[in-house]
């Protein structure tokens, strides 16, 4: 699936480079609104995070002959925005804290809320809060790597670290969330009622 | 990923597996049943799994609607925004290398937004009014030299020119050192079908000419850039100059380079034109008013406005230069293609014929008859030669 996706992503950029004005509206509705998404982390301030999407996008078609041939339009984006926001905001960009009330979580079973048991609530409670304290970067990585999907090394130029400190960031989150489970764990492997969808 | 085994994976291994967070985000029926069996028959599994599912359902981050009003509004302002800057002159990026560019000349409808009167000196020479059947080299005031097949021309650093190392009289000798005011003298070396050449510039670059090209170039380089002409393909190697950029014009294409090894195949009848980069640097312009940077083993090709850059072989494509094409699994169009620009007779295919897959090499030295006869024992396909054209059928 992942071959498909770069194909027709190779096609939209060259054709957009090209000069083609409908491609380069597509490359608006497909990711503006990851992008907006992606910029509300760093500033709760949304007409801010519209401004910076503005500028990527004109600057984006203004520089559209010079562009390099072979990106990952995502990530390209993405890098474009971090730095229009850094001249938008003025100051170091990071991600904001956010309060556990005002979160709303990636997860798909949320309908499914009611069937889960107290032990599968409190495991829940206990990486929330974990996940909530870590630093900002490593918020930050997180989010890149499961929320946004992008590679390691795209995170590693976004957060200007090297590849090795990436991973690492990586593993020390997940091995704190490890550290913060309760023995009474153990015993909910038994429970077989997991499921994905 | 599917059928890979997952036993003994740990929370953290599974959340570095791509296919486990997919299997999350974007599950399938597939995916479902696959993870169902894995945690069925593996409970230290099941337990990391738990813990993996939880910390993908539990990463905070913020989130706001981006409504679609709000996002059409941002969209306006885009637009706005970037059609006025539309209004600006383009301009030019520093140039660094030079490409050359084969044009294929061909009816192209951009052709007629360069007006006659925006044609540079070097691109008003006139092309030869019959076809020529052996090597020609027109000279200033139209005198012509005939070029017997594997000579080498070669011009030195005066402007005198010397054919296999004997020296050719030529009208430009009488001109005084040239005051930057006078326009430069062209010469113009016409090949064609059937042909290939070998020249050497005033200033030390190599030019390969291959069959049915003419090329337009001073006797001597202005004092401020080297510009040549191309009708046709050429496989050039600059010397290096950095006080003067060397610049491949063409019916589609201007190429810039200082100093690098690049084929460019630019037929004014034809639609597409193509440059391949074998070392250096070079940046092409189409006349879609669109630069791109090459590098080495890239492939440029421009046809109706529509740019296409590929890696490639290069051997491929040079090594006409040495008097044969090689082919390395390439459909037999291509080949048949080659072979009719080269011989200048038209060869008619099916699709069928078409699609066959070909590798090998030809010798170019050989006339057509006897490289098609070559051909027949090697692919299933019978050649009709005819007056005008040859015919390629498939083998019953």
């Amino acid at each position: 699936m992942e071959l498909n996706h770069n194909k027709s992503e190779n096609k939209l950029w060259m054709s957009f480079r090209n000069g083609d004005e409908g491609s380069f509206e597509f490359i608006y509705t497909k990711y503006a609104d990851v992008l907006f998404r992606y910029g509300i982390q760093f500033t709760s301030n949304e007409s801010l995070v519209k401004d910076a999407i503005h500028d990527v996008y004109v600057k984006l078609y203004n520089d559209r002959q010079h562009l390099k041939t072979d990106v990952n339009i995502k990530f390209y984006l993405f890098s474009c925005l971090k730095n229009h926001l850094y001249n938008l905001l003025k100051r170091e960009l990071f991600f904001d804290n956010i309060d556990i009330e005002e979160n709303e979580y990636l997860d798909p079973n949320a309908e499914e809320q009611v069937t889960i048991t107290l032990s599968q609530n409190e495991l829940k409670q206990r990486v929330r809060k974990v996940l909530n304290l870590l630093t900002d970067r490593q918020r930050e990585i997180i989010y890149y790597r499961y929320i946004e999907e992008l590679s390691t090394e795209e995170i590693a130029v976004l957060m200007n670290m090297n590849y090795q400190s990436v991973q690492n960031s990586i593993q020390r989150s997940l091995k704190r969330i490890r550290d913060s489970f309760p023995i009474l764990m153990l015993f909910f492997i038994l429970y077989k009622k997991i499921y994905f969808c | 990923m599917k059928g890979k085994d997952y036993t003994g994976y740990s929370m953290e291994q599974l959340l570095n597996d791509d296919f486990f967070v997919e299997s999350f985000f974007y599950s399938t029926v597939e995916s479902h049943i696959f993870w169902e069996e894995q945690i069925l028959k593996d409970e230290a599994l099941a337990k990391e799994v738990e813990y993996a599912k939880t910390v993908l359902g539990s990463v905070p981050y913020r989130k706001r609607v981006f409504s679609q009003a709000d996002k059409d509004f941002l969209w306006n302002r885009i637009n706005t925004t970037t059609h006025r800057k539309r209004l600006y002159k383009y301009w030019y990026s520093s140039v660094a290398a030079v490409a050359v560019l084969l044009l294929m000349a061909g009816s192209f409808y951009y052709a007629s937004d360069y007006a006659k009167n925006d044609l540079t000196a070097i691109e008003r020479v006139q092309k030869p009014e019959h076809p020529v059947e052996k090597i020609q080299l027109i000279l200033a005031e139209e005198k012509k030299v005939e070029i017997e097949e594997n000579s080498r021309l070669q011009y030195n650093k005066k402007g005198e020119l010397h054919i296999n190392t004997q020296k050719v009289a030529t009208a430009q000798e009488k001109e005084t050192d040239s005051q930057t005011k006078k326009e430069p003298v062209y010469n113009q070396l016409v090949v064609p079908v059937a042909k290939r050449t070998f020249l050497e510039l005033a200033d030390g670059s190599k030019i390969w000419v291959n069959a049915n090209t003419r090329v337009v170039y001073p006797v001597t380089f202005e004092k401020k850039k080297r510009e040549i002409y191309v009708d046709g393909e050429i496989y050039l190697e600059v010397s290096p100059d950095k006080e003067r950029p060397f610049i491949v014009k063409s019916k589609k294409m201007d190429i810039q380079v200082l100093g690098t090894k690049f084929d460019v195949s630019a037929y004014e009848s034809k639609p597409e034109v193509s440059v391949v980069l074998v070392s250096g640097k070079v940046n092409v312009k189409t006349d879609n008013r669109i630069e791109s940077v090459l590098k080495p083993t890239d492939r440029l090709s421009y046809k109706k406005g529509t740019t296409d850059i590929q890696t490639v072989n290069v051997e491929n494509y040079i090594s006409w230069k040495d008097g044969f094409y090689t082919f390395d699994n390439e459909c037999f169009s291509t080949v048949l293609d080659k072979l009719s620009d080269y011989y200048g007779k038209r060869i008619e295919y099916s699709a069928s014929v078409g699609t066959l897959r070909c590798s090998g090499s030809l010798n170019l030295d050989e006339d057509m008859v006897k490289v098609l006869t070559g051909l027949e024992s090697t692919m299933p396909v019978n050649f009709t030669i005819e007056r005008e054209s040859v015919s390629v059928n498939v083998k019953p």
